[in-house]
């Protein structure tokens, strides 16, 4: 089940080793309770989401504005 | 012939305003990109952008090289987004200050997250659900979040810029996660 992938990270951020009594306790009670697999996944699933958006280009006029404000040339590419 | 990063900051320390312009032009989108996130707003995103790379070209000089370039960079914008984000009133109720898993059932929102294509992410709606609730964010959580998930930086690295733990870091990225789940989740039917 993909939220077993999540485990570790999890573990991590609650400052756990994977192998500490509670992670194991925490991995063998997902194992039968899809509801709390959906929390993790969703969370998961929720930061591949943002992931997703990616970054924005600098607009034209913002770019020129700002080699303006420095009084710099801009390097060709 | 491209110059090393060590020689570009060597130069630019000097004056050369060709090798300062490379890194400007170099970290240009980086800083925007960061701006825009953290504060949601265009304009505030291009005042961020001015004048994060005034203060680089005028503290260059004093740069001690202990950190990468672009660590140093990053921490200058960050520091001036969090000063026009705390200059700002109180316009929003914050999502909870303290988010931990709850006892709802987030299996069909799970289940919807999975039907989402790439294409829906690009959907205005979608993404103006998606901003405004990192918008409501506590900045904290706002700025680990987008530095680690968004900007795709280092743990470490963001300890360093943000002067924190990475305990300290690990766990806003945590609640900022959890939050996020659960604002969008409310704000998904």
């Amino acid at each position: 089940m993909e939220c077993f992938e999540s485990l570790e990270k999890i573990c991590e951020a609650l400052g756990e080793d994977i192998d500490s009594p509670m992670c194991k306790e925490v991995e063998e009670h997902l194992q039968h309770c899809p509801r709390c697999c959906a929390q993790v996944d969703s969370v998961r699933k929720v930061v591949r989401l943002y992931r997703q958006i990616g970054d924005a280009e600098v607009p034209a006029a913002v770019d020129e504005r700002l080699w303006k404000v420095l009084n710099l040339s801009k390097p060709e590419d | 012939m491209e110059l090393t990063e060590q020689e570009l900051i060597r130069r630019a320390k000097q004056g050369d305003r060709a090798a300062q312009a490379k890194i400007v032009k170099a970290h240009e989108k980086m800083v925007y990109n960061l701006g825009l996130k953290l504060l949601g707003n265009a304009d505030q995103a291009e005042g961020v952008l001015q004048e994060t790379f005034l203060k680089v070209l005028q503290a260059l000089p004093k740069f001690e090289e202990k950190s990468q370039l672009s660590t140093w960079i990053y921490r200058i914008a960050t520091n001036q987004a969090l000063m026009r984000l705390r200059s700002r009133k109180r316009r929003f109720v914050s999502i909870d200050d303290n988010p931990e898993f709850d006892d709802k059932d987030y299996t069909t929102f799970s289940q919807s997250l999975d039907a989402t294509p790439l294409d829906e992410v690009l959907n205005q709606e979608l993404r103006e659900k998606m901003d405004r609730a990192i918008e409501q964010l506590p900045e904290n959580y706002k700025t680990v979040f987008v530095m680690k998930d968004i900007e795709g930086l280092a743990l470490k690295e963001i300890a360093e810029i943000l002067d924190l733990s990475l305990p300290a870091v690990k766990s806003n990225l945590h609640r900022a996660r959890v939050a996020l789940r659960n604002k969008l989740a409310e704000m998904w039917n």
